[in-house]
């Protein structure tokens, strides 16, 4: 899942401005729901916060809401058409991807992204989220017992933790685990810790953004 | 239809149809008080799976003791069997509390088993070190006993009992040095059984301090959990719940037999949950206190059990898809001014005590539980400058749905952050905990906080 964060209230009233006198916060049913960041529940609160701000400062603004489905796929935005073209400026809850199909749609209008998209994680605890993927291009967990030291190692290491790592903790943080003290564990306690003397060579980053932006074709699908 | 099931031993329940499931054995819950569907293995290896609906669930699990220390005996030794062995000591050491205070049990077992040496071993002298003697069934008769024959009891501080590698104990206060190289008889160390997270996992159960069942909250006693229908035995609550296992076994036995006659629901107002607006985040059945809501499989949309309810809108208020919602629920009418959300029952019940004429002018709301109140209407209520809110939630430990009230001042603090970021006054929202027999320290802070003093 992709996982977003509500931009600082400070730097949202910032690039929206002065110059415009209607507002659309338009949220994301999907992911940034999830990670409380772009929801309904966000967008309601936010809509009510920015009231509150802009009626402090004596400014008149108008503000709507909406949430669709999912901002990435260009069906959910024909939704919110009339609202996008009655209102001045649009704030987009959705992660960066959503933003971008929001310009695409509708190329004569303004759009400002509300979050900043963080990462592909997992619910690691109740309001907690963490990284698990990059999204590389070329899986390798399938070499490292499920556990990927590209998205979970500081440096991407693939062969074993440098020496940063002190009592299982990563030294770019403490609160990071060191994810070769937990591969080296799961391998111990699965019998394969020979596994882990196979020599990795240097990974081709090509199928990652090194290669350009990315595209995916299904064939089986696909409009030709 | 079981009336109850055991996860973990079974114990004798007159006129009930039970049936005891192993922890490790169980896969799967559903349901709620009344009708739990619960799906468990015969064996680990097995991959059939047995369905069987039960209308409570007990669970009682043993903990796991340790020892804390190699080549030492420990209190629930059989140690009269040892005795030859034993007597070749001059001194006999029995230690309790060591890195932990034990539990109430242990120093029965110590006291009974110290007393039982000392009449065998006729030239061993016994000493008894502790940090707490606590007392349960006839522990004081124990330890006057014991003193009486001349067991010698010495109570030491967390720092002033070292027991080295080698088992040699030393023992400082400021008037006494002593080093043994003797026997070593020890409380064992006790911790949560092993699978008691898996069996909190599949029943959604708070978890308590140490890793055991049960939160410390007042309302939680002596066996209940935060979801209706389970409770709690034994080993499964904590340390010192073996204790009282005879009285909190029939209390449980009796509550049972209760809720086989008849169940209620605990609230009248129906929460229900929109299927075409929930995205199945879980985060509903994270916040629930209760273990009320759970996956509608035929829906693919969380739902809430009804009678598992307990109506306090933790649910509603962090649902990130809006998608939870009182049936029939009245809008509100925002009203200028100073605006009270108070606690039903805890605050509440502290506010009725006072004269009402001193606060007509608040504008007082009850509210089911701090957990309640929603990010969005608060902010409703501070669009004007002039109105300013106050929450009055529960104290920790007592609040009736568990952590309703951390939630509560959690959504306050994030708001008074925002305030902060806009330049506005942070102290337009408060957040105050007042328990029902607060009258006095609320008719004093509500004074103040009207008058806009903190």
């Amino acid at each position: 899942m992709i996982v977003g964060e509500q931009k600082d209230l400070n730097e949202i009233i910032d690039m929206l401005g002065d110059d415009f006198d209607s507002l659309l916060i338009a949220g994301c049913g999907t992911c940034v729901t999830v990670s409380m960041a772009g929801g309904e529940k966000e967008v309601e609160a936010l809509a009510e916060i920015l009231n509150m701000h802009y009626k402090n400062i004596g400014r008149d603004v108008k503000i709507e809401t909406a949430t669709v489905k999912r901002q990435c796929d260009f069906e959910f935005l024909d939704e919110l058409e009339e609202q996008v073209k009655r209102n001045d400026l649009t704030l987009s809850l959705a992660c960066g991807v959503g933003v971008q199909q929001l310009v695409e749609r509708y190329p004569d209008k303004i759009f400002l992204p509300g979050l900043n998209t963080t990462f592909y994680g997992a619910t690691t605890d109740t309001g907690e989220w963490s990284e698990r993927c990059i999204g590389c291009g070329n899986c390798v967990l399938d070499q490292y017992f499920g556990i990927c030291p590209i998205a979970r190692c500081s440096k991407s290491l693939l062969n074993g933790p440098c020496g940063g790592s002190q009592d299982g903790k990563c030294e770019v943080d403490p609160e990071i685990d060191c994810v070769w003290e937990l591969i080296y564990n799961r391998a111990k306690k699965l019998g394969k810790l020979d596994e882990l003397t196979k020599l990795e060579p240097p990974k081709d980053w090509s199928t990652y953004r090194d290669g350009g932006p990315r595209k995916l074709i299904n064939e089986e699908v696909y409009n030709d | 239809m079981y009336d109850l099931v055991f996860i973990g031993d079974s114990i004798e329940s007159p006129n009930m149809n039970t049936l005891s499931i192993k922890p490790e054995l169980l896969v799967k819950s559903r349901g709620e008080i009344g009708n739990f569907n619960i799906s468990y293995k015969n064996t680990v290896e097995d991959s059939q799976l047995n369905k069987i609906k039960t209308s409570n669930i007990i669970i009682n699990l043993d903990t796991e003791k340790e020892k804390l220390i190699e080549d030492t005996l420990s209190f629930e030794e059989d140690l009269i069997s040892k005795k030859d062995d034993l007597a070749k000591n001059e001194y006999i050491l029995f230690v309790q509390d060591y890195l932990k205070t034990s539990p109430a049990i242990m120093s029965k077992f110590g006291l009974e088993k110290a007393i039982t040496l000392n009449k065998e071993l006729e030239k061993s002298q016994i000493y008894y070190f502790y940090r707490s003697m606590r007392f349960i069934d006839e522990n004081d008769r124990l330890f006057e006993e014991a003193r009486r024959n001349g067991i010698i009891f010495l109570k030491y501080e967390p720092e002033g009992l070292i027991i080295s590698d080698d088992n040699k104990l030393t023992y400082k206060r400021e008037d006494i040095e002593l080093e043994f190289n003797n026997q070593i008889i020890m409380a064992p160390g006790i911790k949560a059984n092993n699978y008691i997270n898996r069996v909190a996992r599949i029943f959604n159960l708070e978890m308590g301090p140490d890793g055991f069942l049960q939160p410390e909250n007042v309302y939680l006693t002596p066996t209940y959990t935060g979801k209706r229908g389970i409770y709690v035995l034994g080993g499964s609550r904590g340390i010192t719940a073996s204790s009282n296992f005879e009285e909190e076994l029939e209390f449980t036995l009796n509550e049972i037999a209760i809720s086989l006659e008849n169940i209620e629901p605990v609230v009248s107002d129906e929460r229900v949950v929109d299927d075409q607006k929930c995205i199945l985040c879980y985060t509903c059945y994270r916040v629930c206190p209760h273990g009320a809501v759970e996956r509608d499989e035929e829906l693919n949309s969380m739902k809430i059990n009804q009678l598992a309810c307990q109506g306090c809108n933790a649910c509603i208020s962090n649902c990130p898809a809006n998608a939870i919602s009182i049936v029939n629920e009245e809008e509100k009418e925002i009203k200028q001014g100073l605006h009270v959300l108070m606690r039903e029952n805890s605050a509440q019940t502290s506010f009725d005590k006072l004269n009402q004429d001193k606060f007509s002018d608040l504008n007082v709301e009850t509210i089911p539980c701090s957990s309640s109140i929603r990010k969005k209407e608060l902010y409703t209520y501070l669009q004007e400058p002039e109105n300013r809110l106050l929450i009055l939630g529960c104290y920790e430990e007592s609040c009736k749905h568990i952590n309703g009230d951390k939630r509560g001042e959690q959504i306050v603090d994030e708001v008074k952050r925002t305030l902060e970021k806009l330049n506005m006054n942070k102290d337009r929202i408060a957040f105050k905990r007042i328990s029902p027999r607060m009258a006095e320290d609320l008719d004093q802070y509500l004074s103040n906080w009207k008058e806009g003093l903190s």
